[in-house]
């Protein structure tokens, strides 16, 4: 506790001899200075002594006839005066100090998270961002984050809320996405019925308005399905509101080749580290690479971006490079063929509609110029009935 | 009363008075006080003065008489108006009557 003590006020290790050091100890007791670690040795005393009373020693020193040396001194206020002897290590320390203030007084990095996975559209915020003249580099009290949340919001009507946030030196955007709301008709104003696929109808059901299509019609996309219009006896048109239900057979189809000889990659084991530094975006590299493998994966590692939770401008990071090559497979006809199915339902397997009634799949082969595919189509029943509004004529 | 009577008859009412209120001495009595930890550490308080000091011998003058401590390597930690602060090696203590 002491040692903590004295190096805050500091002290000085004074030697003194003489005849009357006794003296000099009893004299500086009744004039309260503060004496430690009286150590005796052989032609005197050492002691330590706080830098404000050794001023005051020079009166009892003249007094008693000691000789004082001061052997060294330690502490806090010493290393001040020494700060001000080295100015360019002092200066040095400010500017440190200053530029991780500076530093972090703007942003270094934006970032957009969507929620949930209603397909935000990321390049579109960013674009979005650059328009408000946000970008890495800008002061952070120059962002106002309400404000920002509040015109991402109102430019688009795709996001069902914006919230950001400035951690560190990063802008935070998180996105909510909304689903695009299906085209609104009043239930007053008249309307048609359409079909927003090709298909066989398969089942229709009119509630108001005239049909135009019979079950087994094929229909194209766009085309009226219920008019909205009623005709009377007397040969009198009123438009109506169409109401119904379309069902229709679709199909979804995909077709692959089918290929006896097949190339994948293959690693071959054969790898190379690169270690850099990155400064913002500029990259120094440790080791020169001569040559690089023909075909290879890369893959990027960074260490230290993220220091303590904020981004850091800069940090060391390390490319591994894996060299690959093409390995060559031969199948017989019948495990190619199940390979190009299997290619082929998983094609298809993206294009159904989410909300389909019952499917029927079929593969078909075919053969076109010499060479085989595998066709996999799938049936779906679904409805393809959409109002859209009549224009008034 | 008068003079050596009234010096010699204040102390010893003062001690009475200790006595009967159970009062700490040194403080009502002036007296010095030696607290000794083990044979390493030993701390006085209010002592007049020191009259002789190297590594070996120690000798602090009190309002009754003289203290002195003999030990090996005798530093003193703290030396402020109202106490000292010695450690070190003891090896033996000696209280002495003035007079």
């Amino acid at each position: 506790m002491y040692s903590l003590v004295n190096y805050f006020y500091g002290y000085l290790m004074l030697k003194i001899h003489g005849r009357g050091t006794e003296r000099f100890l009893n004299i500086a007791r009744k004039r309260k200075i503060f004496l430690q670690d009286i150590t005796p040795c052989k032609d005197g005393l050492y002691l330590k002594i706080r830098p404000k009373d050794f001023l005051k020693i020079r009166d009892i020193v003249k007094k008693t006839g000691i000789k004082v040396n001061v052997n060294y001194k330690r502490g806090l206020p010493f290393f001040f005066i020494k700060l001000k002897e080295r100015k360019v290590f002092l200066i040095g320390l400010l500017m440190s100090l200053s530029s991780v203030i500076v530093m972090s007084m703007f942003i270094w990095g934006v970032e957009v998270y969507p929620v949930g996975d209603t397909g935000i559209d990321i390049i579109e915020i960013s674009k979005k961002l650059e328009d408000e003249g946000i970008k890495k580099g800008m002061l952070k009290r120059n962002i106002d984050t309400f404000g920002l949340s509040q015109k991402i919001m109102t430019g688009s009507g795709k996001f069902a809320w914006v919230f950001s946030k400035i951690e560190g030196t990063r802008l935070i955007i998180s996105v909510a996405g909304r689903n695009e709301m299906p085209q609104f008709v009043s239930s007053k104003e008249p309307c048609d019925i359409v079909a927003t696929k090709d298909g066989y109808i398969k089942n229709i059901l009119v509630k108001e308005g005239t049909q135009q299509v019979k079950v087994g019609d094929t229909v194209r996309r766009g085309e009226v399905l219920i008019k909205g219009s009623v005709e009377f006896k007397d040969g009198s048109r009123k438009n109506v509101h169409a109401l119904g239900e379309v069902f229709a057979r679709t199909w979804v189809s995909a077709r692959v080749p089918v290929e006896n000889r097949i190339f994948k990659d293959q690693r071959t084991g054969k790898e190379v580290s690169r270690y850099y530094i990155y400064i913002g975006e500029k990259k120094i590299f440790f080791k020169n690479m001569s040559e690089y493998f023909k075909e290879y994966d890369k893959i990027v590692e960074k260490m230290g971006g993220d220091f303590i939770k904020k981004h850091f401008p800069i940090g060391f990071g390390v490319e591994k490079y894996y060299e690959k090559e093409k390995v060559e497979h031969n199948f017989d006809s019948e495990t190619a063929t199940n390979y190009a199915r299997d290619k082929a339902r998983e094609q298809v397997r993206l294009k159904i509609p989410k909300d389909y009634m019952s499917a029927s799949e079929n593969e078909v082969l075919i053969v076109e110029e010499n060479q085989i595919f595998v066709e996999v189509i799938v049936e779906c029943i679904e409805e393809i009935g959409e109002k859209r509004k009549i224009d008034p004529e | 009363m008068m003079g050596k009577d009234r010096k010699k008859f204040i102390p010893k009412l003062k001690e009475k008075v200790a006595d009967v209120f159970e009062l700490p001495k040194d403080v009502i009595l002036d007296l010095s006080k030696v607290i000794i930890y083990g044979n390493r550490v030993a701390i006085i308080e209010n002592f007049v003065s020191l009259t002789d000091y190297d590594s070996e011998n120690l000798v602090v003058k009190t309002d009754k008489g003289t203290i002195r401590i003999r030990g090996r390597n005798l530093v003193i930690k703290e030396l402020s108006e109202r106490e000292m602060n010695i450690k070190g090696e003891f090896l033996d203590i000696e209280l002495c009557k003035k007079g």
